[in-house]
């Protein structure tokens, strides 16, 4: 805001500052609101708003009666400068909100570069069934990193001459014990293939469906639900990873579009290495 | 202590009113004075959401009292349209360069709870509350004056 625009706001704090004084009401209080909301919306700095606010309280007691009306008056200024800052106020939490997200987006992306590279390298140098289940296993531990799932199954078809891979990893003893096993986790194939490669549901879904029995733990409330098929380039079925989150918890947009990237990669990870075995 | 009260929203001057409800109940909750501003605030935001989008509608304020917390809601009810992307509603005002996190995500920063139930021609309620813990001293000096205050 210009230095111009910002004796104009002076100006008409001071005379709001003023109206309130003569009237503390709640329409005064609204119009020191409308103020900040105004202030904030041409980007006056909060500095100039506290500069306006303290040079109106001054030019008012400058014309109190006595040491007790001054005392009365900037009493009072508190709630007229608390109400012109509260736009102020909710901005600053929607930063803080920004920031969360971007540390989160920024986290995730980290984690995601680092298992590109180990995932790149891990397929090369596998040398047998151990070694891919230990792959895989990674796998699943990187997706419930990720997506902040309580359950995370991964499960390969028999791929080169190797048996078929189911590795379940669990945030902690209760997850493991509420979440169904790899063979009720079949049922929902169809649902996947269904869905062109990625399923998502709300914890309500799986609550509420009668063809998600499978999905449900009769000892806890359910959570939401990703599947994602894992492909070979040519389309062909490689296996299927799928993500349970805690309970009443769903899995955002960005959830699924990182378990999405990650099944990507371990799709090429995993083509690479049934291709090296050939 | 007041019981629920009902504001009518259906111009901009509705907001004072519906400030002031929400600003005495505030008080007569034992809020801070800084959180009975951000309650107005959140009032103001959500009525003013109304008259700008839908015209009309009507807030509802009420006390919880709980016996380990206070509660004030606040029920923004109108019969417009309807909200087509709830989430992203509650995302604007970050989504574009000239967002300043104002308007219902706005109020949703400065309140403890906040749901939005829309339904496209059905209108929207949004439920928002901001709790007061009562530690212990306060629970007993209540007994002994035998009700709330």
């Amino acid at each position: 805001m210009s230095s111009t625009a910002a004796r104009a706001f002076g100006r008409a704090y001071a005379t709001a500052f003023s109206a309130y004084l003569a009237e503390p009401d709640e329409t005064a209080l609204r119009t020191a609101y409308e103020l900040g909301r105004e202030a904030l919306r041409k980007e006056l700095s909060l500095l100039d708003l506290s500069t306006a606010h303290h040079e109106a309280l001054l030019a008012e007691t400058r014309h109190a009666a006595d040491h007790e009306d001054a005392e009365h008056m900037t009493r009072l200024a508190a709630d007229f400068l608390a109400e012109s800052l509260s736009a102020y106020e909710m901005a600053r939490r929607g930063f803080e909100e920004v920031a969360d997200a971007a540390a989160d987006e920024r986290r995730r992306a980290a984690l995601v570069r680092s298992l590109s590279s180990l995932l790149t390298d891990a397929s090369l140098a596998l040398h047998g069934q151990e070694s891919l289940e230990e792959m895989v296993r990674l796998v699943a531990e990187q997706a419930c990193e990720l997506s902040a799932a309580a359950s995370c199954l991964v499960t390969t078809h028999a791929l080169a001459g190797r048996r078929a891979i189911s590795v379940a990893v669990h945030a902690g003893e209760e997850d493991r014990n509420a979440a169904p096993d790899a063979r009720a986790l079949s049922r929902t194939h169809p649902l996947i293939r269904a869905a062109s490669g990625l399923a998502r549901l709300t914890a309500e879904e799986v609550r509420t469906d009668p063809a998600l029995g499978a999905l449900r733990s009769p000892d806890r409330p359910p959570g939401g639900w990703l599947g994602v098929r894992l492909t070979a380039l040519d389309g062909s079925e490689l296996g299927f990873l799928q993500l349970l989150a805690e309970p009443g918890a769903n899995f955002t947009e960005l959830d699924a579009a990182l378990v999405v990237q990650l099944a990507q990669m371990t799709s090429a990870a995993l083509e690479r290495a049934t291709h090296y075995v050939r | 202590m007041s019981d629920e009260v009902t504001v009518p929203i259906t111009s901009d001057e509705d907001l004072v009113p519906a400030r002031a409800q929400a600003r005495a109940l505030a008080v007569q909750l034992g809020f801070s004075r800084t959180d009975a501003t951000l309650i107005a605030t959140a009032v103001s935001e959500v009525a003013r959401n109304i008259v700008v989008h839908v015209g009309r509608g009507e807030l509802q304020i009420k006390p919880v009292l709980n016996e380990d917390r206070y509660g004030l809601v606040v029920i923004a009810k109108d019969d417009g349209p309807g909200i087509p992307d709830i989430q992203t509603a509650l995302e604007r005002g970050w989504a574009s360069r000239g967002g300043l996190g104002l308007g219902l995500p706005g109020a949703r920063r400065l309140m403890d709870e906040f749901e939005i139930a829309s339904e496209s021609g059905k209108g929207t309620t949004v439920t928002m509350i901001k709790w007061r813990l009562r530690d212990e001293l306060e629970r007993l000096r209540e007994k002994r004056r035998g009700s709330p205050a």
